[in-house]
C-alpha cells in the first residue's frame, strides 16, 4: 500500500513536469535546436573532408551532447524553487527521492532523449558509418540519462545561487569524465570492431548507481535546509 | 554520553586560542625541515643514472601529488563530519582545505610538466595520472568556486561539503576510466608505472620533504583557518574583544 | 493538561553568525492562533520557516507534542499545510491541475470543485494560472490549504494582494479551523481584526 502510493508520487510528478513541457512545447525544443545547431556548425570550423570528420564525429556529438543537457540542467529546479513550489515539495510527508526521480525522468523525456533520438541524422550529416550510428545512438540514450541525472544533482546544489548556468557547469563537467570515455570508447571499440560490449556494461553500471545516488543526494541536499 | 569535549574542540575560539600557542613551534620545524629536505636532496643526493640531474624535481613533484589527493580526502571529511554534526569549525576547515588543494594540485601538475619535459620531451602527456590530477583540481575549483556563490555562508558551506563529498565518491571512477582510456589510446611507450626502486640517499630526502609538505599544508590550513574564524565570528564578543586590545 | 502541539524554548537563528530575531519562547496547543507580527526585515518568514521544517534553528529547541522536531519530521509534516511567500502556483497548470496536483490522493473531484467557490474561482477553473493576477494566484494557494486535512496552518502574509472579499473569506476559514481545534499560525505585518488570538512580536534588539 505504501510502496504503491510512492509509485503514484513518481507518477504524479512525472505526469505533472510532462504536461508542463507539453504547454511550453517551445522552450522544450530548445535544447533540441541547440544541439542540432551547434552539430551542423562543426563540419563549417573544420572543412568537410570525409575521412577526418568520420574520424571526430563520434567524440563531437558526444561533447555536444553534454552541453545541451548541461545548459538545460539549470530549469530542473528552478522555476520550482522561486515560484515556491520547492518548499512544498520539500515539506511534503513522502519519501522526495520519488518526487525528484519523477521529475527527473520528465526532464530526460523531454529535454534530453530528443537529443540521443537526433544523433543518427547528426551522425549522418558527419558522414558516420551505419553501425558506428547504431552504437552512437545506444550510448547516447544511456548517456543522456546518466547526464541528466548528474545535472540534476548540480542544480539542486546551484539552485540558490546567483549566476548558476556557468557554476552548474563548472561543478558538474569533471563527473561527466567517465561517462564520455565510456560512452565515445564505445564507437571507437565499435570501428575498430572490437567487442563493444564492455564499455557499454560500464555506462550501463554507472547509470544504475546515479539512478539511485542522484535522488538520494538532491533529497539530501533539500532536506538540510540548504535551499533559503 | 557527555559531548562537551567535541563541542569544546569544535569550538572556534578555543581553536583559535590553541592554535595561537602551536604556530611558533609549528613554524620552526616545518622550515627546518623543508630546508634540510631541499638542501639535501637538491645537492647531496646522488644523481639519477637515467634522468640525470632533472630527477631532482620529484622531491617538489611527489609531496605535492601526495597532498593533492590526501587534501582533497581530509576536506571531503571535514564536510561530512560538518553536515552530520553540525559543527560549524568542521565546514570552515573544509572551505579553507579547497584553495590549499588546489594549489598542491596546480604545483603536482606544474611540477610534473617541468620533469616531463626533458625525461620523455614533452610538457604534458594525457597519461592516467596527469590527467586525473587535472580533473582534480577541477573538482577542487568547483568546490571552491560553490562555497562562495551563495548569500547566506552556511548555505555555501553545506553545498561545497556536498559536492567534495560526491567528487569523492567518483574519483576512483574517474581514475579507473581515464587509466582505461588511456590503455585504449595509447601504445605503451613508456612505462609510467614501475617505479625503479629508489636507492636510500634519494629516498631519505625525498621522505623528509613528504613531512615537510604534511607540515606546509597544516600550516597553511591552520593559518586560513584562523582568518576564516575571525572574519565569520567579527560580531562575537570575544573577537570584537580581541580587536580591541590590539 | 494537554501536551503543546509546538513547544519553542530559546529559539534563535542565525545568518552568517549574525542573530536574525531575538530568542523566542512560545507554546502553542489546540486551537490556537498565532499572529506573528513585526517590521518588514524582522525575521516572521524565517520563523515561519523554521516552524515548518524547511529550516533548522541555530540554538534553542522546537518540539512537537514532546518530540524534537528533526526526530518526527515525516510525521509531522503529514499535520502541516504551508503557504509560503511565493504561492507555488504553476503558470502551466490551470487552477484545476493546480488544486488536484498537491492536495491529497484521496479527494475525490466534487470536492476539489466545491472548495473552487469558496474563493469564488469556479468560472476560472479551466484557465491557466499564468494568466491570473497575483492575488488570484494567491487565492488559489489558500484554496489548496482549505481543501487539506492538516491540522496545522502555517500562512506567510496571507492577506497581502487579497481584496477585502477575499480577506473576510480567509477570516472565516481560519477562525472556522481554530474552533475545529485546529491550529492557525500566520506572519503579517499588519494587524488583522480576527477575534481572539495570540500575538507574537519579533524583532531584532541585537543590533
Amino acid at each position: 500500500m505504501r510502496t504503491n502510493f510512492q509509485s503514484n508520487l513518481f507518477f504524479s510528478y512525472l505526469k505533472r513536469d510532462l504536461l508542463i513541457a507539453f504547454r511550453r512545447r517551445s522552450a522544450s525544443l530548445n535544447p533540441l535546436i541547440f544541439f542540432v545547431m551547434i552539430v551542423a556548425l562543426m563540419p563549417l570550423s573544420l572543412g568537410s573532408y570525409e575521412s577526418r570528420l568520420q574520424q571526430i564525429a563520434p567524440g563531437v556529438i558526444w561533447i555536444m551532447a553534454l552541453l545541451s543537457v548541461l545548459l538545460s540542467s539549470e530549469s530542473l529546479f528552478d522555476e520550482d524553487y522561486r515560484d515556491g513550489s520547492l518548499e512544498q515539495m520539500i515539506i511534503t510527508p513522502n519519501l522526495l527521492f520519488m518526487l525528484v526521480l519523477g521529475k527527473i525522468t520528465a526532464h530526460w523525456l523531454t529535454k534530453s532523449l530528443p537529443i540521443a533520438i537526433a544523433s543518427p541524422l547528426m551522425g549522418l550529416l558527419l558522414s558516420m558509418s551505419p553501425e558506428s550510428i547504431f552504437s552512437l545512438m545506444i550510448g547516447l540514450i544511456i548517456g543522456t540519462a546518466c547526464f541528466t541525472l548528474l545535472g540534476g544533482l548540480g542544480a539542486a546544489l546551484t539552485v540558490a545561487t546567483k549566476d548558476k548556468s556557468f557554476l552548474l557547469a563548472l561543478i558538474i563537467m569533471p563527473l561527466y569524465v567517465p561517462i564520455i570515455i565510456f560512452g565515445s570508447s564505445m564507437i571507437y571499440y565499435r570501428i575498430d570492431g572490437m567487442d563493444w560490449s564492455y564499455p557499454l556494461a560500464a555506462l550501463l553500471s554507472i547509470f544504475c548507481m546515479l539512478t539511485i545516488l542522484s535522488p538520494l543526494s538532491i533529497s539530501g541536499i533539500f532536506r538540510s535546509s540548504m535551499v533559503e | 554520553m557527555n559531548w562537551n569535549w567535541f563541542h569544546k574542540f569544535a569550538s572556534p575560539k578555543w581553536f583559535y586560542q590553541i592554535s595561537e600557542r602551536i604556530l611558533p613551534g609549528l613554524c620552526v620545524v616545518t622550515f627546518s625541515l623543508l630546508c634540510v629536505g631541499l638542501i639535501w636532496g637538491i645537492g647531496f643526493a646522488p644523481a639519477d643514472a637515467k634522468q640525470g640531474n632533472s630527477f631532482r624535481i620529484i622531491y617538489l613533484h611527489v609531496p605535492s601529488s601526495f597532498l593533492a589527493l590526501a587534501g582533497y580526502f581530509l576536506m571531503a571529511f571535514a564536510g561530512a563530519i560538518g553536515l552530520v554534526w553540525r559543527i560549524k569549525l568542521s565546514f570552515w576547515v573544509m572551505k579553507c582545505a579547497a584553495p590549499i588543494g588546489g594549489i598542491f594540485t596546480l604545483l603536482a601538475l606544474v611540477t610534473g610538466g617541468l620533469w616531463g619535459k626533458p625525461t620523455w620531451g614533452s610538457f604534458w602527456v594525457w597519461d592516467a595520472r596527469a590527467t586525473s590530477m587535472l580533473i582534480l583540481l577541477f573538482l577542487y575549483i568547483g568546490v571552491y568556486l560553490l562555497g562562495r556563490s551563495f548569500q547566506n555562508l552556511d548555505s555555501g558551506d553545506k553545498a561545497s561539503a556536498f559536492l567534495s563529498i560526491i567528487g569523492t565518491v567518483n574519483i576512483p571512477i574517474i581514475y579507473k576510466s581515464v587509466d582505461w582510456w588511456f590503455t585504449l589510446h595509447q601504445p605503451a611507450t613508456i612505462n609510467f608505472t614501475s617505479a625503479p626502486s629508489m636507492h636510500p640517499d634519494m629516498f631519505y630526502p625525498l621522505f623528509i620533504m613528504i613531512i615537510a609538505f604534511y607540515l606546509v599544508y597544516g600550516l597553511a590550513l591552520i593559518l586560513s583557518l584562523r582568518v576564516e574564524i575571525l572574519s565569520r565570528e567579527r560580531k562575537t564578543k570575544w573577537v570584537r574583544k580581541l580587536i580591541s586590545q590590539q | 493538561m494537554s501536551v503543546a502541539i509546538l513547544s519553542l524554548k530559546n529559539l534563535s537563528f542565525n545568518r552568517n553568525e549574525k542573530p536574525v530575531f531575538d530568542p523566542i519562547d512560545l507554546e502553542v496547543k489546540e486551537g490556537d492562533m498565532i499572529h506573528i507580527k513585526g517590521a518588514n526585515g524582522s525575521g516572521k518568514t524565517t520563523l515561519l520557516r523554521i516552524l515548518v521544517g524547511l529550516l533548522q534553528p541555530s540554538s534553542g529547541s522546537i518540539k512537537h507534542q514532546g518530540v524534537d522536531l528533526q526526530a518526527c519530521l515525516y510525521d509531522y509534516f503529514s499535520n502541516i499545510a504551508y503557504v509560503g511567500h511565493n504561492s507555488a502556483v504553476k503558470d502551466s497548470l490551470t487552477v484545476f491541475e493546480n488544486l488536484c496536483w498537491m492536495s491529497g490522493k484521496n479527494k475525490s473531484v466534487d470536492s476539489h470543485i466545491n472548495t473552487l467557490e469558496i474563493f469564488g474561482l469556479m468560472s476560472q477553473k479551466d484557465s491557466l494560472c499564468g494568466e491570473l493576477s497575483a492575488g488570484q494566484k494567491r487565492k488559489v494557494a489558500l484554496t489548496r490549504i482549505l481543501h487539506n486535512d492538516a491540522k496545522i496552518w502555517f500562512l506567510d502574509e496571507p492577506i497581502n494582494a487579497l481584496d477585502s472579499q477575499g480577506v473576510s473569506i480567509l477570516k472565516k476559514a481560519m477562525e472556522k479551523h481554530k474552533n475545529n481545534q485546529g491550529i492557525v499560525v500566520f506572519a503579517s505585518h499588519q494587524d488583522v481584526m480576527i477575534g481572539d488570538v495570540k500575538k507574537i512580536l519579533i524583532r531584532n534588539t541585537i543590533h
